[in-house]
């Protein structure tokens, strides 16, 4: 099958919806599809794989809140619609496609057999209220929708309405299983992991750092490794001077030594206070045999399974952190049957799975063997603004 | 009369012109859609029966079993080739009496390992839990596209100036078509 798939958001920082986007691609190419992903690119640099295609350099612009890099604009519609032609595609697949970005571009340019999937859970926005007719007239072209979680599903349906699929993130879980751990580790003494940007309170290191008084006297050799970007010494100015050498930061970490840092930790605390749709970092942690400490945000507790393949503890609360945390390092027994347990969840959620599923979802939408192709009819509005149609 | 307002009502004829030319072709899209959202519905739920009266004759289940399937899925690809047309009552009934059977039969998780323990069985259990999600997705899809359709069919103006043409208002196909407990990924 021939699949074309639009990546809304810059190819080369990283990013949830690009690794998504990323780990479908391999995958689907390894089932033996021909896959082409069109992406903006902002460095120029950077060594693109060979089915990436360079959906031209995204713009800053203020949106939704806060400064959001997309592409717009006559000269990324015509690069869309050329891909379009060029690429003969079975099935279009867009990401996040209502924000304005190359997916809405090709939601606007395409017709036949057209996949969407919501990645966010967000607040209605006020431009997509605005745009709604135009976004509504992109929108319905779409033939299939799939949502990444519940939240994501929820956010569609007070948007838009309707209804979509649910198909999860995936995990590749080959890069987790038997990873090496960090040099000097395993410690003796207990350690816990973090990952986030530390400075973002909705990732919530703080909570951790709150609990940490009372779990550091109950085992008094515990480490907090910290992995992410963000102000390190504003992060540990409210704890005590003898605390602040409990926490080491790892900065900025490649995809390896985040890898080497899950198996280097006796514990993953994921002490996160909201904006998680899905929580994929979870399932990274489980696949490389880390037992995991959640908050009880919706989306945790639906991939830890209710408290069946991990631990959780009420959001935001120090106190039911700390306990859950003392209680896991005291119990081996309980760490040692939450590993097996924790690996066969991920396995779940491997790549190989997800995007079988998703395979099955094109394959609902292409039965009737059409072809993806621009559509030309009721584009008045479009063609309008769009004065040399090289392209067409 | 002033020239402005001469303008004036060109423009807003020319702009009133162009939406209604727009709606036309939105409609025209969307009755597009259905029409390829059924086909392929019909399409998928002849395979889940097809699938599953394949395995109750496959000697591979305990002969209660599959019996119970082969009768269920019987019936629906008899409802299926009565109603060529769409689905009608009796098919949707057919078809929920088949996800019941199904249900029925794949709730003891012991029933699959089994199966997959028989040479071959992995691909048969994989197929069958596939055929059944993409029937159940199929169904999904085309009520989203029913939804969208029937949306814009509502609007006064639609109605009033006769958009859509002489096609059928589509309907929401509404069945029971749950993957059976047994089989679910996750």
């Amino acid at each position: 099958m021939k699949v074309g798939i639009v990546c809304p958001y810059d190819w080369t920082s990283p990013g949830g919806v690009k690794a998504h986007v990323h780990d479908l691609a391999v995958t689907l190419r390894r089932f033996g599809h021909d896959v082409s992903v069109l992406a903006p690119v902002d460095d120029p640099e950077y060594p693109l794989e060979p089915f990436v295609v360079d959906g031209g350099k995204p713009v800053s612009v203020p949106y939704n809140g806060s400064v959001a890099k997309v592409n717009f604009g006559p000269v990324s519609a015509a690069r869309v619609r050329r891909w379009i032609k060029e690429g003969d595609f079975d099935v279009l697949h867009v990401h996040e496609p209502a924000s304005p970005t190359l997916s809405v571009l090709a939601c606007w340019a395409a017709r036949g057999p057209m996949v969407a999937t919501w990645h966010s859970s967000q607040q209605r926005s006020r431009a997509l209220s605005a745009a709604y007719y135009l976004m509504q007239t992109a929108m319905e072209k779409i033939s299939a929708r799939i949502a990444v979680s519940e939240a994501a599903r929820q956010t569609l349906v007070k948007h838009l309405g309707g209804d979509a699929v649910l198909v999860p993130n995936g995990v590749v879980c080959s890069d987790y299983e038997g990873a090496t751990p960090l040099p000097g580790y395993p410690r003796q003494d207990p350690t816990l992991f973090f990952i986030g940007r530390i400075d973002e309170p909705r990732k919530g290191l703080h909570v951790l750092l709150a609990a940490l008084p009372r779990i550091a006297a109950a085992h008094p050799g515990v480490e907090v490794l910290v992995a992410g970007p963000g102000d390190q010494e504003q992060a540990t100015e409210d704890l005590a001077p003898d605390l602040r050498d409990r926490v080491r930061f790892l900065g900025l970490v490649t995809d390896a030594d985040k890898i080497s840092a899950f198996a280097s930790a006796d514990v993953y605390v994921a002490p996160n206070t909201g904006g998680e749709s899905f929580g994929i970092v979870l399932l990274e942690s489980m696949a490389a045999g880390t037992p995991v400490v959640a908050s009880n945000l919706e989306a945790f507790a639906s991939v830890l399974d209710g408290g069946r393949t991990g631990e959780l503890f009420v959001s935001e609360d120090p106190d039911s952190l700390a306990d859950t945390v003392i209680d896991l390092l005291a119990d081996s027994q309980r760490r040692e049957t939450l590993v097996p347990i924790g690996h066969e969840r991920a396995r779940q959620f491997d790549w190989e799975v997800v995007a079988g599923e998703i395979e099955q979802v094109y394959e609902s939408v292409t039965a009737t063997g059409e072809k993806v192709e621009n559509d030309m009819r009721g584009q008045f509005v479009g063609r309008l603004a769009r004065p040399n149609r090289e392209d067409v | 009369m002033d020239a402005w307002v001469v303008v004036l009502i060109v423009v807003v004829v020319v702009l009133f012109v162009l939406y209604l030319s727009q709606t036309a072709a939105r409609l025209d899209r969307l009755h597009h859609r259905v029409d390829t959202s059924l086909a392929t519905l019909q399409a998928q739920f002849m395979d889940r029966a097809n699938e599953v009266l394949s395995l109750a004759s496959s000697g591979r289940l305990d002969p209660s079993t599959s019996v119970l399937l082969a009768d269920a899925a019987d019936n629906a690809l008899a409802q299926a080739r009565a109603s060529e047309a769409g689905f009608t009552l009796a098919r949707c009934s057919a078809e929920s009496a088949l996800t019941s059977a199904l249900e029925a039969t794949f709730t003891d998780p012991q029933v699959v390992d089994e199966l997959m323990e028989q040479p071959d069985g992995q691909r048969i259990v994989n197929d069958l839990t596939a055929t059944i999600q993409k029937a159940a997705w199929s169904r999904r899809f085309h009520n989203d596209a029913v939804r969208a359709t029937v949306a814009v069919r509502q609007q006064r103006l639609v109605r009033l100036l006769r958009l859509a043409g002489s096609a059928t208002l589509p309907h929401t196909v509404e069945l029971d078509d749950e993957v059976p407990p047994a089989l679910r990924t996750r």
